[in-house]
């Protein structure tokens, strides 16, 4: 029959062993288990003295508690707990313990005061204990690896979930600089790097950089490709560089593995996404302000440019005038003036859009105030000259060409300001061309003289001024309508119905574009006096 | 390297309070560790950290955290945080330190017991 006393020495066995695997599961880390498993033992242990050993190969042994490095003993191999006497020194009693070729420990009692040998209770006892080391450090193992695992497994989920925000938050930023520094905040964060910086250069010329978390003084060739992240975006002219230097680890530095580049490369193309987007929202933006300005140049143009032509006795008159994207440089009027005289005035501006429709607008401006002093014409180009010259840039000018008819008599006062001649066809087909002089109005402001020149219409002469849209205007392989071609329609066209001659003008000059858009504006005023 | 994060201490009743201000990382991790270490082993069970200008942390402070955490857990102490940015916290939910420690809106709720 067991004994009382049998269960009370088992009972205590267990509930020591029990406590025991307690403490030592509560271990920190590697160290703190040893330590706690000495202490362990010192405590159920009267008046004995130990040492802890451990070995990786089970060739050396290095004593680990107390910590000595100098002392390094050996022990027999096994591949279980054994419990042996007298080694590694006289009178003492040792445990061996293998985990696997790695890992082993040794227990060594010594100093037994009370009885000169261990005996088989000594014996067994180290066995237990054994035992629960043995026991102990596998649950460690096993409860630190899947710490371990875990923390792992939550820390990706963490960078992916990082990635996920940060794109977000890149993609809401305006500013540039906030954009850099925040991507690289997260790029070193993310990849455990000590620090980092971003090098910005424009066409290879530096322009600033950003640091994490301080700034440092940075020679690119004092790290390696294991100790330095680089990443770099380039958009436009501009080159942005990411450096990621040293990551950090509990043990010191280590090197960078493929997963911080993954996301070092992540973060960068985020990064250069968000610029894309920004650029495009300023392009998109730029061009909806164009598209305002354009409008309010049509508006300017339609204000300016007369829808009709005036109906004047003993004359046919007609005009068109189409421009060549929303707002053209052209322009064109037939002015009644005071003295019953009308001016036809073709004009074309250099450039499109807003600056040109400006100054046409300043042309008309002018043109309506003078026109009516009764100035000499060349006085009035000259005039005309300074405002325009005044009013437009280096690279505008104004060619102009206006002819003052008399309607009673056909006379015809003309200046020519630099425009294209034009084409005079009498009653006898005879063609002529009108040059008239001067230079393009707002080329030069020195003085020099504008010359005008006087004839008359006769009856069945016909007049016609336009742009160099028309003779210019292309075809989808860039052939031009040609001065020969329409020369030719104007002098072969009859009956002689301005209205009718302009439509089929216009048929003719779209009938050639084809396909290709119309490069100029075509503009032309046809008088007629039959 | 020269440290980056910088932090304050004091004691407000039984509970320490530590202000951070710069990146926890390893090295910050330390000197938050160090600093609530030297604390808690004259007695302190209650320790709040204060954020509000430490926005970024790398996952080897994290784990530095954690092992605050689990120090305070074993003495029956804890852990509480306050003043965090929202990605800070997020990214503290993820890792489960919440699943230990607090997140609480001053120290005043803690000294009042209302956390």
């Amino acid at each position: 029959m067991f004994s009382n006393y049998n269960i009370d020495k088992l009972d205590f066995h267990f509930n020591t062993f029990q406590e025991g695997l307690n403490v030592l599961l509560s271990s920190k880390n590697k160290k703190d288990f040893e330590e706690k498993f000495v202490q362990f033992l010192k405590d159920h242990l009267d008046e004995i003295q130990l040492k802890l050993y451990y070995s990786t190969d089970k060739l050396i042994w290095n004593q680990v508690s107390p910590s000595d490095n100098n002392n390094s003993v050996k022990f027999p191999l096994s591949d279980s707990i054994q419990i042996i006497e007298n080694i590694p020194f006289q009178k003492c009693l040792s445990a061996v313990i293998p985990f696997d070729q790695n890992e082993n420990y040794a227990i060594v009692l010594f100093d037994k005061q009370k009885l000169t040998k261990f005996d088989d209770v000594d014996k067994l006892n180290l066995k237990l204990f054994a035992q629960l080391l043995y026991n102990g450090y596998i649950t460690f193992q096993k409860i630190k690896n899947e710490k371990e695992l875990i923390f792992s497994l939550n820390n990706r989920i963490m960078q992916m979930n990082t990635l996920i925000d940060t794109g977000i938050e890149l993609a809401r930023l305006d500013n540039v600089s906030k954009l850099i520094s925040l991507s690289l905040e997260r790029a070193v964060s993310l990849t455990n790097s000590s620090k980092g910086v971003v090098i910005i250069s424009r066409n290879d010329v530096y322009q600033e950089s950003a640091y994490f978390p301080i700034q440092f003084e940075f020679v690119r060739e004092n790290y390696s490709s294991k100790n330095m992240i680089h990443s770099e975006i380039n958009h436009q002219d501009i080159k942005i560089e990411y450096f990621l230097i040293e990551k950090e680890s509990r043990n010191g530095i280590i090197n960078f593995d493929e997963t911080d580049y993954l996301l070092a490369n992540a973060i960068t193309r985020q990064v250069a996404a968000a610029l894309q987007n920004d650029y495009l929202v300023h392009q998109l933006i730029d061009k909806q302000k164009i598209e305002k300005e354009l409008e309010l140049a049509a508006e300017i143009q339609r204000i300016i440019i007369p829808e009709t032509v005036p109906e004047i006795e003993g004359y046919k008159v007609a005009g068109i005038n189409i421009p060549s994207k929303e707002v053209g440089g052209d322009y064109y009027d037939v002015i009644k003036l005071k003295d019953g005289r009308y001016a036809f005035v073709v004009a074309d501006v250099t450039g499109k859009g807003v600056p040109a429709a400006l100054l046409v607008s300043t042309l008309n401006a002018a043109l309506t105030a003078y026109i009516d002093q009764a100035i000499p014409l060349s006085d009035l180009g000259a005039k005309l000259n300074s405002i325009i010259y005044k009013a437009s840039t280096r690279d505008k000018f104004i060619t102009f060409f206006i002819a003052i008819l008399t309607p009673e008599n056909g006379n015809l006062e003309i200046l020519n300001a630099g425009h294209n001649p034009s084409m005079l066809l009498n009653s006898k087909g005879e063609l002529k061309f009108i040059e008239a002089g001067g230079l393009a109005l707002g080329m030069f402001d020195m003085g020099i003289p504008f010359s005008s020149q006087s004839l008359t219409l006769k009856k069945g002469d016909r007049l016609l001024l336009f742009s160099d849209g028309i003779p210019e205007a292309m075809d989808e392989n860039d052939e031009e309508f040609s001065d020969e071609r329409f020369e030719k329609l104007f002098t072969d066209y009859t009956p002689e119905d301005p209205g009718k001659f302009i439509d089929k003008l216009l048929k003719q000059v779209k009938s050639h574009a084809g396909s290709a858009p119309q490069s100029d504006d075509i503009t032309a005023l046809y008088l007629y006096k039959p | 390297m020269d440290a980056e994060l910088s932090l304050s201490s004091k004691v407000q009743s039984d509970l320490l309070i530590i202000e951070t201000d710069g990146y926890i990382n390893n090295q910050g991790g330390e000197k938050i560790a160090a600093e609530a270490y030297k604390h808690i082993d004259q007695g302190i069970k209650k320790v709040l950290l204060d954020l509000d200008k430490s926005k970024i942390v790398n996952s080897i402070g994290i784990s530095i955290l954690i092992e605050i955490i689990e120090k305070l857990d074993d003495i029956d102490g804890k852990l509480f945080f306050t003043n965090l940015d929202p990605t800070v916290e997020k990214t503290f939910n993820i890792m489960g330190l919440f699943q230990f420690a607090d997140k609480v809106e001053s120290a005043e709720n803690i000294i009042n017991g209302s956390d």
